[in-house]
């Protein structure tokens, strides 16, 4: 009877010495800077929207900023349903609809839209949430752009919209190497969807 | 006396002396004042001089204090001479201790001086004496850096440097302007040999200032002078791989580098430094206490710190043409980085970047991110494989 309370004792010992299982939370600061990482991405990811639709750049050029705006994406996500997906945007048309595309055959889409010339800008500062961590044990952020899409055809403004979207960001614990991960988590983003559409007088 | 305490006793150099016959207690005696007087020779003098308690640039001046006193400890020690530090700051920041410094300080013709001070300084407008500046001592300002320098020259060593991280502007009230720089805890892993050649293989004087006539030097409350943090990294490196370096070469590179940290400063905010060699080459000795020489020296790295940042932010130099661009990093790729190499991205700290990924994926990226003006090649935190092409570099993009 001792011997198997001291065994027991020794076991709980143990145990109790072990590290914790789950990942620890990490320090506001550290999400401050992942905040600001989300934020440049998203800067950037509009920045290459308007290489690739810009058509006085070079067809390599425009495709290095496809590859480059694909980069900041999951490659693919499972579903609600289990169902593994690619990441999709929302374009809004002319006609007001919203339609849901595949991200990459939306990208290959800009290079040849029909417009003679197009300009794409941000007509707002880009935003990103705090991070939360969610029950997969990931941080999630979701960051806003501000789209301004001109379309000219004959020097002529033909098309003109706004748009408001929403980006989806998770934060996924990055063990690179043995001396860099202990805090380090790799941002990347998800679906995009239009969340406000404003008027386009040119239409 | 306890029986482990006579066991003890046996051993010492007391009780062999004591047992020894008359003879041999002379000549033990004249070994060890030999040992004792050999010892006080080949000092390396360290006289630093800091405003640790002043208002504005105190904090940074304390960071200064700390890494340049451990910096010109382990100078000493790689190069076997004894360290004689000696710190004027706090309330002994002032004329009367820099004087008593200069005339109580007793040298040997073996001996180094690295004089440092790290405070405000200025350049009178009423004098044109001296393009290096006037010490800001505030009990006295009529000490200058090259007038303190000649003082320390006089004092006949073998090599006498003098450096100033200090602002030189022409308005003598001015205050020291502070910007942003972080000072590190820097590990070194000196090569004795290199060190000595720098610390031993020249007689003469070296005379340096963070700022040229007119200017203000610059600093941050995390890592103190910005001089002084560059002139740390350029000896870091030198000492890591460069066996050829010579005084010149390590100011200039230490320009360089101080040009590297400003670059996200204003013209006005920018200052260069100027210093003075009056050195000749002289016979190396010996080292009293030499480091073991390294059974493998570490690799150095195929291209210098400078031309690494120059490949980078050519890369995001959208003057030049895309097509260029991506011919040059496909040029350039395989000659600088390992395959699968990385790169470690930082936004506040370089020793936490907050991303890592493949050179190959990152430099493509570069070419179509306008948002990208340049970069900060931190070099002490890049790793150089054996063929000494880089598998990790640590930057920090300049938006």
């Amino acid at each position: 009877m001792k011997k198997t309370r001291i065994v027991l004792l020794l076991c709980y010992f143990i145990v109790g010495c072990m590290p914790a299982f789950a990942q620890q939370d990490l320090p506001q600061e550290r999400l401050e800077e992942f905040k600001e990482l989300s934020r440049r991405k998203i800067d950037d990811l509009l920045q290459f929207i308007r290489q690739i639709t810009d058509k006085s750049l070079s067809m390599d050029q425009r495709r290095g900023a496809i590859r480059s705006a694909m980069q900041l994406f999951v490659a693919t996500y499972t579903d609600e349903n289990g169902v593994e997906r690619a990441p999709t945007i929302q374009v809004s048309r002319k006609n007001g609809q919203v339609i849901t595309m595949d991200l990459k055959a939306y990208f290959n889409k800009l290079l040849t839209l029909r417009f003679e010339d197009v300009k794409v800008s941000s007509y707002d500062v880009a935003t990103v949430s705090d991070f939360e961590k969610g029950t997969d044990n990931k941080y999630h952020a979701t960051g806003n752009y501000f789209q301004d899409f001109k379309g000219y055809q004959n020097g002529q403004l033909v098309y003109h919209s706004q748009d408001k979207k929403k980006v989806a960001i998770t934060g996924e614990n990055a063990k690179v190497y043995e001396d860099i991960g202990a805090d380090m988590l790799k941002i990347y983003f998800g679906n995009i969807v239009v969340e406000e559409t404003k008027n386009n007088p040119a239409n | 006396m306890s029986y482990e305490g006579i066991n003890i006793y046996r051993h010492t150099k007391f009780y062999i002396f004591m047992k020894a016959n008359i003879p041999a207690k002379i000549l033990l005696c004249f070994i060890f004042l030999s040992i004792s007087i050999k010892s006080k020779a080949q000092t390396f003098h360290a006289i630093i001089l800091a405003d640790t308690q002043d208002p504005q640039i105190g904090i940074t001046v304390v960071k200064d204090l700390s890494s340049m006193s451990k910096r010109l400890d382990s100078i000493a020690t790689k190069i076997g001479y004894q360290m004689h530090l000696v710190v004027m700051s706090n309330q002994n920041f002032n004329s009367k201790a820099l004087e008593s410094t200069l005339q109580q300080l007793s040298c040997n013709p073996d001996d180094i001086i690295f004089f440092y001070y790290t405070a405000h300084g200025y350049s009178p407008t009423e004098k044109n004496d001296s393009r290096f500046p006037y010490l800001y001592l505030k009990d006295n300002n009529s000490f200058s850096l090259e007038g303190v320098h000649q003082q320390f020259v006089g004092k006949k060593v073998r090599l006498c440097i003098t450096m100033g991280d200090c602002c030189n502007n022409l308005i003598p009230s001015s205050a020291l302007k502070q910007s942003r720089l972080i000072t590190r805890g820097i590990t070194t892993t000196q090569d004795a040999e290199i060190l000595a050649k720098l610390f031993l293989g020249y007689r003469g004087s070296i005379i340096v200032s963070s700022a040229e006539k007119g200017k203000k030097a610059v600093a941050d409350p995390l890592k103190g002078g910005y001089y002084t943090f560059a002139w740390l990294e350029a000896i870091r490196q030198a000492s890591y791989n460069n066996v050829t370096i010579d005084w010149e070469h390590l100011l200039k590179d230490a320009e360089n580098r101080l040009q590297q940290v400003e670059a996200f400063l204003s013209s006005n905010e920018k200052h260069s430094s100027i210093w003075q060699v009056n050195v000749t080459p002289a016979d190396t000795p010996a080292p009293i206490n030499p480091e073991p020489a390294p059974v493998t020296p570490p690799t150095p790295p195929v291209v210098s710190f400078d031309e690494m940042n120059a490949f980078l932010n050519s890369l995001a130099n959208l003057k030049t043409p895309y097509q260029q661009r991506e011919k040059l990093r496909q040029q350039k790729s395989t000659q600088l980085f390992a395959p699968n190499a990385l790169v470690a991205i930082y936004i506040q700290s370089p020793d936490k970047p907050v991303e890592v990924k493949p050179i190959d994926e990152y430099l493509p990226t570069v070419l179509v991110s306008p948002n990208i003006k340049g970069f900060n090649f931190i070099e002490r935190l890049s790793r150089v494989g054996p063929d000494g092409r880089y598998s990790l570099i640590t930057i920090q993009e300049i938006r």
